[in-house]
């Protein structure tokens, strides 16, 4: 069992197993040894890593991709779909969402980190630039010559 | 899903932890020490957490070639500090001169970067764990090493690197020279460092720091010290002890390769001591004076020579060498045989050279000695073959014990005894005799398998002869006396003979032969029914018993025409029955009577006792011109040919086995031990010898004399020249048209399994051919047509 220290300062007692879906705490456990010192994980706030868990609890066993298989990246970075529970467990608002993606970052989860950005990438998808500033409330700062020639530029890749 | 979030509000902001309000200098700072810890094995004292927290966000805050250069500077610094401690101090005096100082000063500097690399890569895999957010997002971005990789090159930057790695090479080098002296080393030192340097690569296909320094000077290194140690041992070491030698140093090299150095380097190094020490030298150890091949398969030093093949095998220089070198051996070996033979021939058989000498003195002399040449001569050849069959026995076991049943060894072997024995004039002959002996009493009291074994020798042996034919010949005539004088001790083993001679050479070769027995088969059958028949016609039944062979003539090796016998009434009688017997069953044949092939039981009334006396036929009929005369009368030896017409050279030799052999029933006037022309003859009444029967034999040299070989040796050109023509025109008749040169070919290929045919003779033949029109020559001078207006000949002679 791991115990693990939120920034908020709850604990969280899981299985190694579990714990090992990140690289970090693998690593960390690897290099460290195993102790019952709590690891803190001052990066997390208690209501991501409880989601980031249920992920971990939900895909315990499978096979960590590894960095050297290329072919299975390749055909993992093409395709935006995602599996059926995985879809419904990103269905959160936009703001854990975020926080969900820079937690996978952080603890070096691939897989989880793959899902939560796929889903940014479909709400990218079939969208004008401007519906894209106006979901991720992004202010234009192009001066209007900038963007008449970006547009230009980008024209041949646009949906006529 | 994008439906869902368009509802909510967005509400993004700047993460408040990650955003670029952290203090890089200070995170860095703060790393820095942290690093510095780690590297002083102080891990334990810090959090992996925080540690690669500050990592994670000197990266997010846009500082990674910093921090990555940061990381790069602090590894220099430590690399150049524990070169400084450890490796500095190490480096040998170059004052030590025994080896064993040596070797520690080497040993030392090796175990001290040992230490240095373990360190090293301890703190990388470290560093690379707390760094990993860095690996994976800045590594790649910027296209820049990942952290184990970069701490691998700049070990090699700042340890390897003049004038440590010069160090470290020598010390290897060095350790290696001393262990090849036959010290010993610590080989884990060397195998620690290799094991680093393999890892190392500082060149950017990859090769790697071992494979580019340090194996070209082991294997120069290498090169120089055997090249000097096979001129050391070729000096001292005679040619089992250097196989010894260089048996033990590919061993050695092989467990070095495999225990220190890397296996990569194995077989260069193998292929180095083969170029040194095995290659230059092959011809060299196997002519060695006194210990080379020859000495060896002499002593029999079965394990020498298997090692000898073991090593030459590994070469391919070898084989073909030692392949030479057995075969120069075997001839050798083969030419002294050949010689010795020849040499006691040309004494003892003098006499067979002057019968050819038509001189009234040569011939004098040459009666005397055949009885003692034909012994003598049977003696030779026998022991020639014999000794053939122990050198071969010899080189079987070699073959079979020290070279593995090598094929190419063996065709090797194959080629040398065939060009010692077919040079040998009388090989044929010989070997013939050899089984003719064997089959009349060599093997009795001999078991079915020891009989088998000498026959496959000697089958062994007559596969090496390539004129077949000349073999089949003497064969033939040897076999017909075996049979007809029922000399043959067992039916079995002649027929296993046959058996054997046909898997060789096919069923032509052998249906003579077994025509021959099959003839005496049905003679006795004949001579039964022949008996039933007098039982029944008692009244013109002859006075003698007779048994009559009824021989195929072209079957049986003898001359057509009969030899001229006047037969006394009494046999005519008997002979006449059985002509009567035979054509009234079988009409249409012709019999001929070959008196000098049969022979007579005959009862004699002497003084002291009766004899039963077991002569040649042409002995018995000489003996019945005594029936009628008294004691004490003469026949003058022209009054016996007058009234016998035997020949000459039969007459002289059936009057000197009566009279001037052991038993002598007839008297010579004067005595003498030749038949002369002017001798007078008288039976000698006084004869006495304490056994009832007494079996006179004809003498006669069993070794052909040199006349008899001419014969032989006609008779082969002429059989040859028939088996050529019937080839040739086998083959046209088959292909129509042909150029001089396939056809040539063609024939020769045809005719190998008897003998060699020389090309000038199928040319010979071809142009007779063309004179009797079966075929002719093309226009352009170079091919032939079958003429097909022959296609109805037949060539009764030549059936191959």
């Amino acid at each position: 069992m791991v115990l693990l220290v939120t920034s908020d300062n709850e604990q969280f007692v899981v299985d190694k197993d579990v714990a090992e879906r990140s690289v970090l705490i693998k690593n960390m456990l690897e290099d460290v040894g195993e102790s019952d010192q709590p690891i803190p994980l001052p990066n997390v706030s208690s209501s991501v890593l409880k989601k980031v868990l249920e992920y971990c609890e939900h895909h315990r066993g499978e096979r960590l991709p590894t960095t050297d298989s290329e072919s299975q990246d390749e055909t993992r970075k093409r395709t935006t779909d995602i599996s059926e529970w995985d879809q419904k467990f990103i269905s959160v608002d936009q703001e854990m969402l975020f926080e969900i993606i820079l937690a996978a970052n952080y603890l070096d989860i691939k897989p989880l980190l793959d899902v939560g950005c796929k889903t940014v990438a479909n709400m990218i998808k079939g969208k004008t630039p401007e519906e894209i500033r106006k979901l991720f409330n992004i202010v234009n700062d192009f001066t209007p010559e900038e963007e008449a020639q970006i547009k230009k530029e980008n024209e041949w890749a646009e949906d006529r | 899903m994008a439906s869902t979030s368009k509802k909510i509000k967005p509400k993004i902001k700047p993460s408040r932890k990650l955003g670029p309000n952290i203090d890089v200098d200070e995170s860095w700072a703060k790393l820095t020490s942290y690093i510095r810890e780690i590297q002083h094995h102080n891990a334990h004292k810090l959090s992996f957490e925080v540690c690669y927290r500050l990592g994670y966000q000197l990266v997010v805050s846009k500082q990674g070639p910093m921090l990555y250069n940061g990381v790069g500077d602090l590894v220099v610094e430590n690399l150049n500090r524990l070169a400084e401690e450890f490796v500095l101090p190490t480096f040998p005096s170059g004052l030590e001169q025994d080896p064993m100082q040596q070797s520690q000063e080497g040993e030392r500097l090796l175990k001290a970067l040992h230490k240095v690399w373990r360190d090293h890569t301890d703190c990388m895999d470290k560093l690379s764990h707390i760094l990993k957010y860095m690996d994976r997002v800045y590594v790649k971005s910027a296209n820049v090493l990942e952290v184990v990789e970069l701490g691998r090159d700049l070990f090699v930057k700042h340890i390897i690197r003049p004038p440590i790695k010069d160090h470290i090479i020598n010390a290897i080098l060095n350790l290696l020279h001393i262990e090849r002296d036959g010290y010993v080393i610590n080989r884990s030192a060397i195998t620690n460092c290799v094991d680093a340097l393999l890892q190392l690569s500082d060149s950017p296909d990859g090769t790697t720091v071992y494979k580019r320094y340090l194996e070209p000077d082991i294997l120069r290194q290498s090169d120089t010290y055997y090249r000097a140690e096979a001129e050391k041992l070729l000096e001292t070491c005679d040619t089992p002890e250097y196989l010894r030698r260089v048996q033990t140093r590919f061993s050695e090299e092989e467990s070095r390769a495999h225990q220190y150095l890397s296996l990569q380097t194995s077989a260069p190094i193998q292929a180095i001591l083969q170029k040194t020490l095995l290659i230059p030298h092959l011809q060299t150890l196997a002519d060695m004076p006194n210990s080379g091949l020859d000495i060896m398969i002499d002593n029999d030093k079965l394990d020498d020579l298997s090692r000898l093949y073991q090593l030459y095998s590994l070469v391919p220089e070898g084989m073909p060498c030692l392949r030479r070198s057995l075969k120069d051996s075997i001839q050798k070996r083969g030419e002294e045989l050949n010689s010795v033979s020849m040499e006691e021939r040309e004494l003892g058989d003098g006499g067979a050279e002057d019968e050819l000498d038509p001189s009234a003195k040569g011939k004098a002399k040459a009666k005397a000695r055949p009885p003692n040449s034909g012994a003598q001569g049977l003696a030779l050849a026998l022991r020639w073959v014999e000794d053939v069959l122990h050198l071969k026995d010899k080189f079987d076991r070699v073959w079979g014990v020290s070279f593995k049943n090598n094929r190419d060894i063996e065709s090797g072997l194959n080629e040398a005894f065939e060009s010692f024995i077919n040079p040998h004039p009388r090989a044929s002959e010989f070997i013939s005799l050899y089984i003719d002996e064997n089959l009349k009493k060599g093997l009795k009291g001999k078991t079915d398998a020891e009989v088998e074994v000498i026959l496959d020798k000697t089958i062994t042996l007559f596969r090496f002869i390539t004129e077949k034919d000349v073999f089949e010949r003497y064969y033939k005539a040897h076999l017909a006396k075996r049979l007809l004088l029922n000399r043959s001790v067992s039916d079995d083993a002649e027929r296993g003979m046959l058996a054997k001679l046909k898997i060789e050479c096919g069923f032509q070769f052998t249906v003579k032969l077994e025509g021959m027995f099959h003839d005496m088969k049905l003679s006795a059958d004949a001579m039964q029914a022949y008996r039933e028949h007098l039982g029944k016609t008692t009244d013109i039944g002859p006075e003698v018993d007779i048994n009559v062979t009824v021989m195929t003539s072209t079957f049986w090796p003898m001359s057509y025409a009969p030899v001229p016998c006047t037969l006394p009434p009494l046999l005519v009688k008997a002979s006449r029955s059985f002509e009567q017997f035979y054509l009234s069953r079988h009409s249409g044949r012709k019999l001929t009577w070959q008196p000098s092939l049969g022979n007579a039981d005959v009862r004699v009334a002497f003084k002291a006792r009766k004899h039963d006396l077991n002569v040649s036929s042409f002995a018995l009929v000489i003996l019945l011109l005594f029936e009628d005369l008294g004691g004490g009368e003469f026949l003058t030896y022209e009054e016996i040919k007058s009234a016998t017409a035997i020949p000459d050279s039969e007459l002289q030799r059936n009057l000197q086995s009566l009279a001037c052999a052991k038993f002598k029933v007839l008297k010579k006037h004067p005595p003498g031990r030749d038949v002369n022309p002017d001798d007078s003859f008288s039976f000698s009444a006084d004869f006495s010898s304490p056994l009832q029967k007494i079996k006179i034999s004809t003498v006669a040299a069993r070794v052909e004399s040199g006349e008899e070989r001419k014969e032989t040796q006609d008779r082969v050109e002429e059989e040859r020249r028939y088996q050529t023509d019937a080839s040739i025109v086998r083959i046209m008749k088959d292909r129509k048209h042909m150029t001089h040169n396939d056809l040539v070919n063609e024939a020769t290929r045809q005719l190998a399994s008897r003998f060699l045919p020389n090309p000038l003779n199928i040319k010979k033949r071809i142009e007779a051919l063309i004179e009797r029109e079966y075929l002719e020559r093309c226009e352009d001078r170079k091919s032939y047509n079958y003429l097909a207006s022959h296609t109805s000949f037949y060539y009764g002679t030549a059936d191959i």
